[in-house]
């Protein structure tokens, strides 16, 4: 489901004011869904609202707004302390059971995702499971923003209020300065708080954006983030522009009819790719099964030869860069592995995301683009349909996937994801595999 | 793409309010620190005031930790807790934000696997009162990383629960 709401209410029916330690009842929902849900320890019963101070959240929300709205969860990031600070909501206070929730970016969408292990706490009343909540940037700034202006009217007498509505002042400034906003947002995508960014960074990466464009400097800004983040960009597009060429215009043709379902709509990101990838394989008359290394190749003007001999560019992420018309590719996997034609196919799928565009990072953050280009490249190369029909009734076990990998010419990976993606397998089937994989998990979209 | 003007210098804004301080004091400023700070009961943290012998807090506390309730806190572990306070303070589980010239948050680690964070009671008397963190909070396994570190292995014996508790997520 997606909830495409958020409110943040102070409960002022409860209670007329709020009280001299600045403590009201606060309910926070994202669509239906109460993320305030808590057990009332008089009563022993639900209650959707918390009991704190709506100040405390207002200017925590307000003082990390860029970098909630903007900064992703990376690899093994949602362990690190300074990113917890900036996107869990406990981290407001450790004397009131503030829910265990975290808030990050993703693009078009911010997600509310449940702290697993707190949920089961016996201070919480969650229905389970908790789902996760994927909810469009927009709604998350509406529900924020009237939040903002209800803690200004319930506090108008609190003297600490002139001090947040300066914070919230200038943040208004930046976010509706679009040369502001362009800054603060990279500086959040780098994983920086307000003017902590190092200004040599920020310039060498303005200088790169000039040159490709803000949203692939800012997909590999996500990669990559800190201070080496421009010398990673720089190394990436350079290895890129020596890397292999293959025909863009016959990407193009390829996705022409697929490029329509890379705009943001109502559907997630994964089911635009599944959607595009279909359409694409019944355009060019790909029969069901399997798509050859030749006819794959052939796809985009290059011989299957050379995408295997390639050489590898820099492990932290791979990249597209248009030359003269021509694509040229860094690939983050080694020669003559599997990976290799699944990078081919994710750069594909981010032909029909954005045709025109003049670098295309292939990372392994969750962004909705990166969704969108490992979706795209599962379905395309292994439509769920096709793997299923191949596997039919013999149990799931490792040798029947394996035979599938084989079969569809893709990782056992590729195979298991997307069982697990379409509820086939259990979820626990993935953990035998590191994070910052190039497979998409739909775990993290399909809210 | 500009620079934005700076952003007001304003310590009221919680941006990282309540980490560790990332450069640990000398020893000498710990041991005077670890003299100076004194432990003080406070109600509004115990769900059961009276069996404390404190008169129930007057404020609005629901949704506040509990040492008793959240964790099993009872009042024949209070003449231990000077001893966690100074062993926190020893390891330098201080903040670097200080109110008053106090450290604006102090933690030990208990022998009951819980963290207690220790807030100024009065900012600059030197007395705190303390609660038990919820186990969710971000600061938890970097207080443990740094309490493990410098603690002498008697007190390590303290982590091996406080470990499962606060996992992070």
């Amino acid at each position: 489901m997606v909830a495409e709401s958020v409110s943040i209410e102070i409960d002022l029916d409860r209670r007329s004011v709020v009280d001299t330690d600045g403590i009201a009842p606060i309910r926070m929902r994202v669509g239906e869904h109460a993320l305030t849900m808590v057990r009332d320890l008089e009563t022993n019963q639900p209650r959707d609202t918390l009991f704190a101070q709506p100040l405390e959240l207002a200017r925590w929300l307000a003082s990390h707004w860029w970098r909630l709205r903007y900064e992703p969860k990376r690899a093994n990031e949602s362990r690190s302390d300074g990113w917890r600070m900036r996107h869990e909501l406990s981290a407001i206070s450790g004397d009131r059971i503030w829910p265990p929730w975290m808030i990050y970016g993703t693009g078009e969408r911010v997600v509310f995702e449940p702290l697993v292990a707190a949920v089961f706490d016996r201070r919480f009343a969650f229905d389970q499971p908790v789902p996760m909540h994927a909810v469009m940037v927009s709604a998350l700034d509406q529900g924020v923003d009237a939040f903002f202006a209800a803690v200004t009217a319930a506090l108008a007498s609190n003297p600490r209020i002139e001090r947040f509505s300066r914070l919230v002042e200038q943040l208004e400034h930046e976010r509706f300065d679009e040369e502001y906003a362009a800054w603060r947002r990279l500086e959040a995508r780098l994983g920086y708080d307000p003017d902590e960014a190092p200004e040599v960074v920020m310039e060498r990466l303005a200088q790169f954006a000039d040159e490709f464009g803000e949203d692939a400097v800012a997909e590999a800004a996500m990669a990559s983030p800190g201070a080496n983040a421009a010398d990673a960009l720089e190394a990436v597009v350079s290895a890129a522009k020596h890397g292999l060429q293959f025909s863009l215009e016959a990407a193009r043709d390829t996705t022409a009819m697929a490029h329509s379902l890379a705009r943001p709509t109502g559907a997630r990101a994964w089911q635009r790719a599944e959607e595009a990838a279909a359409r694409v394989r019944a355009a060019r008359g790909i029969a069901s099964g399997p798509i050859s290394r030749k006819v794959f190749a052939e796809l985009l003007s290059v011989s299957w030869d050379r995408v295997r001999d390639a050489a590898q560019g820099p492990a932290v992420f791979g990249g597209v860069v248009e030359d003269q018309n021509a694509g040229r590719i860094s690939f983050q996997s080694i020669p003559n592995t599997k990976p290799r034609r699944f990078e081919m196919a994710r750069a594909l799928g981010d032909v029909a995301w954005s045709p025109n565009a003049l670098f295309s990072p292939l990372t392994s953050v969750k962004t909705e683009r990166q969704q969108f280009q490992k979706a795209f490249a599962q379905s395309f190369l292994a439509p769920i349909g096709d793997v299923r029909a191949f596997i039919g009734s013999r149990p799931l076990d490792d040798a029947v996937i394996g035979e599938a990998a084989e079969y569809f010419i893709v990782g056992e990976r590729v195979i298991r994801t997307l069982l697990v993606n379409k509820d086939v397998l259990p979820r626990s089937e993935l953990a035998r595999y590191s994070f910052a994989a190039p497979e998409f998990e739909a775990a993290d979209f399909s809210t | 793409m500009r620079k934005p003007p700076p952003r007001l210098i304003d310590r009221d804004v919680p941006i990282g309010k309540g980490e560790l301080c990332s450069e640990i004091p000398n020893e000498r400023n710990l041991h005077a620190l670890q003299a100076r700070l004194t432990f003080e009961p406070y109600s509004k943290h115990k769900w059961v005031p009276r069996t404390f012998k404190l008169e129930p807090y007057n404020g609005e506390r629901r949704d506040c930790t509990y040492c008793d309730f959240d964790a099993g806190f009872t009042v024949e572990n209070i003449p231990a807790i000077a001893e966690w306070m100074a062993a926190g303070i020893r390891a330098g589980l201080i903040s670097a934000r200080t109110d008053n010239g106090d450290p604006a948050f102090i933690w030990a680690v208990g022998n009951d696997g819980w963290i207690y964070e220790g807030r100024p009671t009065s900012p600059g008397s030197g007395k705190y009162h303390g609660y038990p963190l919820i186990p969710w909070h971000p600061n938890g396994p970097s207080i443990l990383d740094r309490y493990e570190r410098a603690a002498p292995d008697a007190e390590r014996e303290n982590l091996i629960a406080a470990r499962k508790r606060y996992r992070g997520r």
